[in-house]
């Protein structure tokens, strides 16, 4: 081994040595990971971060021994509490695997069987292995319900995989993969199909049992503020080789590498009102990493001999004691000596900016209301079977001129709903909409032009909002033809013009001309929404509604769109309204902010107001809940029990009262609660007064 | 399409059959109804050459009443792949623009269509053409004009027995993939740009479903086909002289212990075209797939 790790007194439980994994593409065998060292200590949890396709989820099957029929482990060492894994006979490996070493997925909707009940899949492994007969696998899979915080375990045990929510499999899930005092757990993604309060209490929950089993594990994630939260230690991935790796205190204060710096300065949430540093976004395809440093072509530092020659991975001084901190880069040393804003492009200060002409307000909509029934339920009496769901309850909004208004709520807020009925592809059932005065039909064919042009939207998936047959070229020019001002005339000169503008636009969101040409599959997911942004920019539009416009992109691509949303309203001068679940999205981009939950806005107000008390009480909810990288910051009070009720059977009186902390009682359960207002404007819908729960909330700042 | 080389030959099949059937009447040393003398080739006898074997005279032989059945196959692939093609194509097209219509508008007209589709799904394709041979054929033939006259009434019925049974099946095959394709961002974005309904439909959803309605398209061929050729064995389809495989096969019925090149011959042209027909398909469908994932 190249480094003597400082020895605990108890051995790691895991030491993964030089280990490359190779899949077979057509003839080939194409390296996926390439000589990773990871060493998994004795009741530590370990976090594996790294954008997708950097091999992190491959790593972790490697280690289970489970890749796929085209995966092998080419190389290396594999020892599993000092057995050499690579030499382990397939009945012995069954015998860890599901026992000793536990997997938790990523979507647990895919990972129970839907025709088994809970209970009977949770003693498979207990009956299999003949750790005990199915009585007492039956009470002990009882007990683990009871201690993944399951309120009614029977019940649980009973049902089947459908009839739960997400929350409640994923805990179903870690009951199952501890439930046999494992040595290691390797979860990969647990919380990412999840939202952010659920997300919060799995954490909590992860923490808490795993610690409390003494068990090590493995936590794969893309989410750098979850892995801070939870884990003792990290290991960045890159492109398949390890980047660097520490202490989680300790690598998160102090960086060195420079794709980890990259990634940490991407997070929204630390930037404050900068500029977003941001790495370039395009991965190396696999066929094309480079053998010399395999980021080298996208680091700021890169020099020749990063071209030339692969940096080792050497230790850098931890400055815990007995810390180790490895990283793979020739210059890091150069690197932590420059201070880390003076690698920050200039642009920095986007404070400056011309504050467009005061509180004009261009788009508003008053009392908006969208409730679904289901047509095709309507039994042959005529009667509606089912209750209709009510989206968007009696919603008002205000976007100021040049200002960008952000919407935040977790999955089944009405968010989008709010979004598809603003740009009238749902009709709104009640409520009036006015942009520039004018009042705006709540159909889309009795819109004008000149309001389709007015208001735009960007869709959240870019793989599903360009056309796969049309170009990129083709699609930005439609949106010309269709809704630019004047629109480009007939004939070859028309044409000419038509390319021209096009070109212009690519290259306003930063792709070359080349990309006319491009097809949607032969472009990455960054690219895509670029192009989706060039698009809605075309007709020249007052008003942008985006729709998570990143939550499906890296970290890494969602600064650079972030970055290229915040330039084109600067220069364009456009509002925009952003959505999305991701609240330091929200705050890097946002003026005002209004948090919605269950079809109706509990609270708004300016960017600051929301970030500090008095809150609403679901609000204090979403802020302690979203995990970030702030090391040392652990403890948070706050969280949400239970799941989002069904829109279909809203809650009566205040909608949040069956999960709210501050709950009091009656009035909350009956009475729908006041708007409370302050003299700026900031508006509280809740039973208790401001005073009240600035009191309340006061002493968490 | 050259995936692998299956397709490929499926491929050139086709493309022999497809020429034959435009060509093939110029390449036929004889008519379909010319009965061969033996003064006809140099011979003394002035009896009608029935039966004869394969020779290199007569490629596939003559049938028992001295016609060469190697121009007949060559005449009769215009018959057999013809009138399939052209019904099946007719099909494609309403089939596939009802199918876009009911998906995408969804709502009272998908319900209403969609069940008169499904009643007329449960017609059974070789019944039906039974019903039109027996009942409009006649009507037709009572006093054809100009048009049925030059197409013929028993051509014209069985397009239509095709068309009326495959419509349904491909409006529905086209309706569930638009319905997969109408809540596509896409879609939304052309009309939050104003975009024409047609527009939507032949510019933005038509060139999505294309994959499957090409494969559909050519499986339909296919049973057409076997459907044409059933017919002409059952003795309902074009009327002899005219020659058509399956009818070919028929008449070489009873002989086929005496003479059973016959029989063989027609019966491996059918058997070659479908199966070249299905590879297509399946070729077809290997691309599109992988086109789609790309």
């Amino acid at each position: 081994m190249n480094e003597q790790h400082v020895s605990p007194a108890v051995p790691p439980v895991l030491q993964a040595h030089n280990i490359s994994v190779e899949y077979r593409i057509g003839r080939n065998w194409r390296n996926v990971i390439k000589n990773v060292d990871l060493v998994i200590e004795a009741k530590s949890i370990h976090g594996l971060v790294g954008e997708s396709g950097s091999g992190k989820s491959t790593l972790g099957l490697a280690i289970l021994q489970a890749l796929p029929r085209n995966g092998r482990i080419a190389r290396g060492e594999l020892r599993f509490e000092g057995r050499d894994m690579r030499q382990i006979d397939e009945s012995a490996l069954r015998e860890l695997r599901g026992q000793q070493i536990t997997f938790v997925p990523q979507n647990p909707m895919d990972s129970l069987n839907p025709s088994i009940r809970i209970s009977d899949q949770m003693i498979e492994a207990a009956l299999l292995h003949d750790l005990m007969d199915s009585e007492a696998a039956g009470a002990h899979a009882l007990r683990w319900l009871e201690r993944v915080h399951i309120a009614d375990p029977k019940a649980v045990a009973d049902s089947y995989p459908h009839q739960l929510s997400g929350g409640m499999l994923q805990r179903v899930l870690i009951a199952m993969a501890l439930m046999h005092r494992p040595s290691l757990v390797i979860l990969d993604e647990p919380t990412t199909a999840l939202d952010v309060t659920t997300q919060a209490t799995i954490l909590d929950l992860l923490r808490e049992l795993i610690r409390g089993q003494g068990a090590a594990a493995l936590y794969i994630s893309h989410d750098l503020g979850a892995v801070a939260e939870l884990c003792d230690d990290v290991s960045v991935m890159y492109a398949g080789e390890l980047m660097e790796s520490g202490a989680v205190d300790e690598l998160f204060a102090r960086p060195r590498h420079p794709y980890t710096r990259g990634l940490l300065a991407c997070l929204p949430g630390k930037a404050g009102n900068r500029r977003l540093r941001n790495i370039e976004e395009v991965a190396p395809a696999l066929q094309q990493r480079s053998l010399a440093c395999v980021f080298a072509d996208r680091c700021p530092h890169a020099s020749q001999r990063c071209r030339d020659r692969k940096p080792v991975l050497e230790s850098a001084f931890g400055t815990i004691p007995d810390g180790v901190h490895l990283v793979r880069c020739w210059h890091w040393k150069e690197i932590d000596a420059e201070d880390d804003d003076d690698v920050v492009p200039e642009t920095e200060d986007e404070r400056n900016v011309p504050e467009p002409p005061a509180d004009e307000t261009l788009f508003s909509a008053r009392g908006l209301e969208k409730s679904f029934g289901d047509p095709a339920r309507i039994s042959l009496t005529g009667k509606k079977m089912h209750q209709a769901v009510r989206a968007v309850d009696n919603v008002s909004i205000g976007i100021p001129r040049g200002k960008t208004l952000g919407i935040v709520g977790e999955s089944g807020s009405g968010k989008t709903t709010l979004a598809r009925t603003i740009v009238a592809l749902e009709r709104a059932d009640a409520g009036e909409m006015e942009l520039e005065g004018l009042a705006l039909s709540s159909r889309l064919n009795r819109r004008y032009q000149q309001v389709l042009r007015g208001i735009m939207m960007i869709f959240q998936n870019p793989g599903d909002a360009l056309n796969p047959h049309h170009s990129a070229g083709q699609s930005i020019g439609r949106t010309f033809r269709k809704l630019g001002d004047p629109p480009p005339p007939r004939g070859p000169r028309g044409r000419e013009e038509l390319r021209r503008r096009v070109t212009e636009m690519l290259e306003a969101v930063g792709l070359s001309a080349e990309y006319y040409h491009r097809y949607p599959d032969q472009l990455s997911g960054g690219e895509k929404q670029r192009v989706a942004i060039a698009r809605a920019f075309a007709g020249e539009p007052k008003l942008i509604i985006a729709d998570e416009p990143t939550s499906s992109l890296d970290v890494s691509v969602q600064a650079v769109i972030l970055n290229l949303l915040k330039d084109l309203r600067e220069k364009q001068q456009v509002s925009y309204a952003v959505i999305s679940h991701d609240l330091e999205v929200i705050e890097y981009l946002a003026d005002h902010i209004s948090v919605m939950y269950l079809g109706e806005v509990v609270e708004s107000g300016s960017n600051q107001e929301i970030g500090s008390p008095p809150y609403h009480p679901y609000t204090q909810a979403l802020l302690a809940a979203a995990p970030r990288v702030e090391p040392g910051r652990r403890s948070k009070p706050i969280r949400l029990e239970g799941d989002i009720p069904s829109p279909r059977n809203k809650p009566s009186g205040c909608p949040f009262h069956t999960r709210c902390p501050m709950y009091i009682g009656r009035i909350c359960r009956e009475e729908r609660p006041p708007l409370r207002r302050s003299a700026e404007g900031h508006e509280i819908r809740c039973h208790h007064t401001r005073d009240d729960l600035l009191m309340w909330q006061g002493g968490d700042q | 399409m050259a995936s692998r080389p299956a397709n490929l030959i499926g491929s050139i099949l086709l493309l022999i059959f497809l020429l034959l059937a435009l060509f093939g009447p110029m390449l036929a040393p004889w008519s379909y109804e010319t009965i061969i003398r033996g003064t006809d080739i140099g011979l003394e006898s002035r009896a009608a050459m029935r039966g004869e074997p394969p020779s290199s005279q007569f490629w596939f032989g003559t049938d028992q009443r001295g016609r060469d059945i190697y121009s007949r196959v060559l005449w009769g692939a215009r018959q057999t792949l013809g009138l399939p093609l052209i019904a099946t194509g007719i099909s494609v097209v309403i089939g596939s623009i009802i199918g876009m219509l009911i998906g995408y508008a969804g709502g009272t007209l998908d319900e209403i269509v969609s069940r008169i589709l499904d009643s007329l799904l449960s017609i059974p394709a070789l019944i039906l053409a039974l019903v039109s041979i027996s009942t409009i054929v006649p009507l037709m033939s009572d006093d054809p004009g100009p048009v049925i006259e030059a197409l013929g009434p028993r051509n014209i019925s069985l397009t239509l027995v095709i068309v009326i049974v495959y419509v349904p099946i491909i409006a529905r095959v086209v309706r569930s993939s638009t319905l997969s394709v109408r809540h596509r961002g896409y879609i939304d974005q052309a009309k939050l740009r104003g975009e024409s309904q047609s527009y939507i439909l032949f510019r933005e959803l038509l060139p999505n479903i294309l994959p499957t309605l090409v494969v559909e398209a050519s499986l339909r061929l296919s049973y057409a086909i076997i459907l044409v050729t059933s017919l002409g064995f059952l003795g309902l389809g074009v009327q002899p002289p005219v020659a058509e495989w399956g009818r070919m096969v028929l008449d070489a019925r009873s002989r086929v212990l005496d003479e059973p090149w016959e029989l063989w011959i027609p019966v491996t042209a059918i058997a070659l075209l479908i199966i070249s027909v299905n590879l297509v398909s399946d070729g077809l469908r290997r691309l599109l797939r992988r086109e789609d994932d790309r």
